[in-house]
Order: C-alpha cells, then sequence, then structure tokens
C-alpha cells in the first residue's frame, strides 16, 4: 500500500517539474501584450466655485484633475457645451492658482503620458469665474447657476 | 463609554469614506487609433475601425469638423465637410459598453488633401477625445461614377452576409441528413417487426 502511494507520489511530482519546468532545449520564451496607441482621459466632473456676486472673480479652493489614462502625449481643449451661455463665457483656466488665467476656449492643457505601465500621468488646474464686467442681472438671494464644460484630449 | 468611543470613530471613518467617493465621481473616455489616414481615388468609399472606450458604459456622440491646412490645433477646424465637398459616415450615438468598434467612412468627389478631426463625447460627463483625420484623394471626378454617401449610412459588411450563407446552406444540409436518417431508422424498424 505505501509503495502505491509513494509511486504514485513520485509520478505526480515528475509529471509537475516537466510541466512546469522550461523546454527541453533550454529556449526561454518571453512573451508580452503591446497595447497600440490610444487617447484616454479622466476628468473630474464637478466643481463648486462658491459664492459670487457680478462684479466679482471666485475661484476654485482645489485645483481641478485630468488624468492621462492612454499612452500618447495629448493636448486638452475646453469648451461651453451651451456656447450661447453669457455666464459661463466667463469662465477662465489655469494651470498656476496666481495665473495667468485663459478664457475657456483658449485654455490648452499638455499632459505627457506615462513611461511608467503602471503609472498614470496627472496635470491639475485651477478654474477662475470673472463677472467684474458682466452685465446680466440676477434675482434677490441666491440663485445657484452652472454649465457644462467639454474637455477634448488630442494627440499632440 | 469605551464603546460609545469605538463607535464614534467607526462613524467619522464611515463619514470620510462615504464623502471621498462622493467627491471622487469621475468619467473616462478612450478611442483609438490617435489618428487616422483616408487615402484612395475621388469617388471611393474608404472605410476604417475606430474602438471607443466609455467608463461607466453609456451613449457615446460623434461629431467631424475640417480645415483647410494641416495643424495640431483644435480650434482650427471650424468647417463643415460640406464646405470641402467630402462627406464622413458613422454613428452619430453608439452606446458603448467599456469597449466598442464603429466604423467611419470617407467619400470625396475632388482630389486633394484633407484635414478633420472625429471628436467624441459622452452623455452625462465632460471627457472628450478625438482623432486627427487626414485624406488624400487622387484622381479626377467623373459623373457617371459619382455616388452620394448618405449621412450615418453603414452598410452591412460583407464578411457577415457570406457567413449567413454558410449558415444556411449548413442549416438545410442538416435537416437533408436528418430526413435521411429518420427514414432509414423508420425502414429498420419496419423490418424488425
Amino acid at each position: 500500500m505505501i509503495r502505491g502511494v509513494a509511486l504514485f507520489g513520485a509520478f505526480i511530482f515528475v509529471l509537475v517539474i516537466s510541466l512546469s519546468g522550461a523546454d527541453d532545449d533550454g529556449v526561454l520564451r518571453v512573451e508580452a501584450d503591446v497595447i497600440g496607441k490610444f487617447i484616454s482621459i479622466q476628468v473630474d466632473d464637478f466643481v463648486f466655485l462658491g459664492n459670487i456676486s457680478v462684479g466679482q472673480e471666485v475661484r476654485s479652493i482645489n485645483p481641478m484633475k485630468i488624468n492621462n489614462t492612454g499612452n500618447v502625449n495629448i493636448s486638452i481643449y475646453s469648451g461651453l457645451v451651451d456656447q450661447n451661455d453669457e455666464l459661463f463665457k466667463n469662465l477662465y483656466f489655469s494651470e498656476l492658482a496666481s495665473g495667468p488665467y485663459n478664457r475657456i476656449g483658449g485654455f490648452v492643457l499638455s499632459i505627457p503620458f506615462s513611461t511608467d505601465p503602471d503609472d498614470i500621468e496627472t496635470e491639475s488646474f485651477y478654474v477662475k469665474l470673472n463677472l467684474k464686467n458682466y452685465s446680466g442681472e440676477f434675482e434677490e438671494g441666491i440663485n445657484r447657476v452652472g454649465a457644462n464644460v467639454k474637455f477634448y484630449a488630442l494627440a499632440e | 463609554m469605551r464603546w460609545l468611543n469605538s463607535f464614534l470613530f467607526l462613524l467619522i471613518i464611515l463619514f470620510f469614506i462615504i464623502f471621498s467617493i462622493s467627491l471622487s465621481s469621475s468619467s473616462e473616455l478612450g478611442i483609438s487609433p490617435p489618428k487616422i489616414k483616408f487615402d484612395g481615388d475621388v469617388n471611393e468609399r474608404i472605410c476604417k475601425n475606430i474602438n471607443l472606450q466609455s467608463i461607466p458604459s453609456g451613449n457615446v456622440f460623434l461629431k467631424d469638423s475640417w480645415s483647410d491646412k494641416s495643424s495640431r490645433d483644435l480650434r482650427e477646424y471650424n468647417k463643415k465637410s460640406d464646405d470641402l465637398g467630402i462627406a464622413v459616415s458613422y454613428p452619430e450615438k453608439t452606446f458603448v459598453s467599456e469597449s466598442s468598434d464603429v466604423e467611419v467612412c470617407f467619400f470625396g468627389t475632388e482630389s486633394g488633401k484633407f484635414y478633420g478631426v472625429l471628436l467624441a463625447d459622452v452623455e452625462n460627463g465632460n471627457a472628450g477625445v478625438g482623432i486627427w483625420i487626414e485624406s488624400e484623394l487622387n484622381g479626377e471626378f467623373s459623373e457617371k461614377s459619382s455616388i452620394s454617401l448618405k449621412e450615418n449610412e453603414i452598410k452591412p459588411k460583407e464578411s457577415q452576409s457570406i457567413v449567413l450563407t454558410y449558415l444556411m446552406y449548413e442549416v438545410i444540409f442538416l435537416i437533408i441528413c436528418f430526413v435521411i436518417l429518420f427514414y432509414l431508422f423508420s425502414r429498420a424498424k419496419r423490418g424488425i417487426e
């Protein structure tokens, strides 16, 4: 009985070794999946700028983030979904909190891709709403306003 | 008292987890390849496949813009394809569940070089991606061979129709085999009786 078990064990051992070991000719085959070039971005969906009155400007406290999740260097272009939005035409972006700020549509952000496959390249930018020259009027009290902004990524 | 402290500590951790999840909402959109070329002859329908990726799944909208000159600045692409005598066809709206292939076709009636961009964006989200388009058409305009490319018209792939034909033949062959087998089986049964 013990002899039978030992023989069976030896058989399994030889089988496992032969399956897991390298080829008989001593050649190691190396394989990898090479991903073709693609553009991919991940963008924050929401930012609240706080309270503002006509004649003032307000800036986001925290920067917005865009991740380059693709494998090419990209340029990000911004634009309002409703291009006739008179209020949010006064939206400005800058890579630095201190500026200089560029009006929406004129702002372009470059994001290189990460050379480390386990890493994602991220760029930040600040948002400012400048109503210093805005001539529109609002009702009394607090009026929550908002606009949708699209960020398009294209290869550099 | 000690259990109350532990409970409050857990509550604070839970609050921070929920708060951080609600702040980190973002959408991801991908497109491949970054650039496509439609080189061919005038009046020739040239098609290429592009791949779209969306997280979360949802409708992706496509649109195209054109420019007179070669440029890598999106702001210079403000012409419509009609203005340049070319037509581009693709599904304007595609539901993308993680990854989807979309066929884009190009057609022009005049020779020359054309520079465009194909933009994709999601319904609920602010991420958008784009592909640079380049096309060089050769040859001369011919009234006889002029055909129009309807907006967003996508013809079924030839390979699909071939597969369907083969499938039909296979079904017919199987039915014939089944009838013959049934006949032989009945005859053999009668012989035994």
